[in-house]
């Protein structure tokens, strides 16, 4: 008997509406956007296929969860070896600060692997320390700690390289 | 090591300067491309598939006549054994096949089958479905 096949109106509100931060964090962990981009599509297609979604308890971790092992399965990006590209940007910034972007790039890639994807997690993904938790396969408390770690790290990396952080309060 | 400095309100705020930056739309999911893409590669299947059973089948019957070739030159005695014997039994599909393999062309193969004039006999004043199509046959 085949499987149920999965609504595809539903699956094409999920790509919509959760796409843009499944790339992100995809680039948090292969700065490749190509590559991240390709794996984000990689799930959706397979979910088309394959998956009935009534399956699947918290489908928002499951897209990040399958979006993450779609990376990691590839051996080249668990090495992190490529320099992030200056040239392609990750955000929309606010007021066009294009500067600004750029800053908070640099000071995301500087952070530890596991911070970054946290961070992407819980501030863009939207998701609570409990799916980051089961996304990442770590404790809802280590998600927590290491997201507290994540946010002072990025604001000092962000601060030193840019003056503006004194008049921002943070 | 230095150890930050957690401080709720200025995270709180920081948070809320982060999501100022709206991360960059993905591009549209290629549904389409890659449907049209799963379908040329299952018409390309196909057809490498009907290529290679066609080759296969030339390969088989290029094959077919030279390895009864090979026997014939082993065993004329065993044709000469296998004719005696396909003549006094009825054709079968086995029997045909056992002629086939057994002997050096199709031709020679056919030449061999023992085609037997049909052994029941009609009752007197009756006759064949055969000879009357016959005569129907002499009338057009």
């Amino acid at each position: 008997m085949q499987p149920p096949r999965t609504n595809s109106v539903e699956v094409e509100r999920l790509y919509r509406e959760h796409g843009a931060a499944l790339l992100l964090f995809g680039v948090a962990i292969s700065p490749d956007r190509g590559r991240a981009q390709d794996a984000v599509h990689q799930v959706f297609l397979r979910m088309l296929e394959h998956n009935d979604l009534r399956e699947i308890a918290d489908v928002k971790a499951y897209l990040f969860t399958s979006v993450r092992n779609a990376l990691l399965n590839d051996f080249r990006i668990r090495q992190r070896n490529t320099t992030l590209d200056d040239a392609s940007a990750w955000f929309d910034p606010p007021q066009r600060d294009y500067a600004a972007e750029l800053n908070m790039r640099r000071a995301l890639d500087s952070l530890p692997d596991d911070q970054r994807q946290v961070l992407v997690l819980h501030i863009w993904g939207e998701l609570t320390f409990l799916q980051t938790a089961e996304v990442l396969g770590i404790s809802s408390n280590t998600a927590a700690s290491r997201y507290r770690y994540a946010l002072a790290n990025l604001r000092e990396a962000m601060c030193v390289k840019e003056d503006s952080c004194a008049n921002s309060g943070f | 090591m230095l150890t930050p400095d957690f401080d709720s309100e200025r995270d709180d705020r920081f948070e809320a300067y982060l999501k100022q930056f709206r991360p960059l739309a993905i591009e549209p999911l290629q549904i389409e491309t890659s449907r049209r893409t799963a379908r040329r590669s299952f018409r390309l299947a196909a057809w490498a598939t009907a290529a290679a059973a066609v080759i296969l089948v030339a390969l088989v019957l290029a094959m077919h006549p030279r390895a009864g070739r090979t026997e014939s030159r082993v065993g004329q005695g065993d044709l000469a054994r296998g004719e005696r014997s396909a003549e006094s039994q009825p054709l079968t599909i086995g029997s045909a096949n056992a002629l086939l393999t057994r002997a050096p062309s199709v031709k020679a193969a056919l030449d061999l089958v023992p085609f037997h004039p049909p052994s029941t006999r009609l009752p007197k004043g009756k006759r064949s479905a055969l000879a009357v199509l016959s005569e129907e046959n002499d009338k057009l």
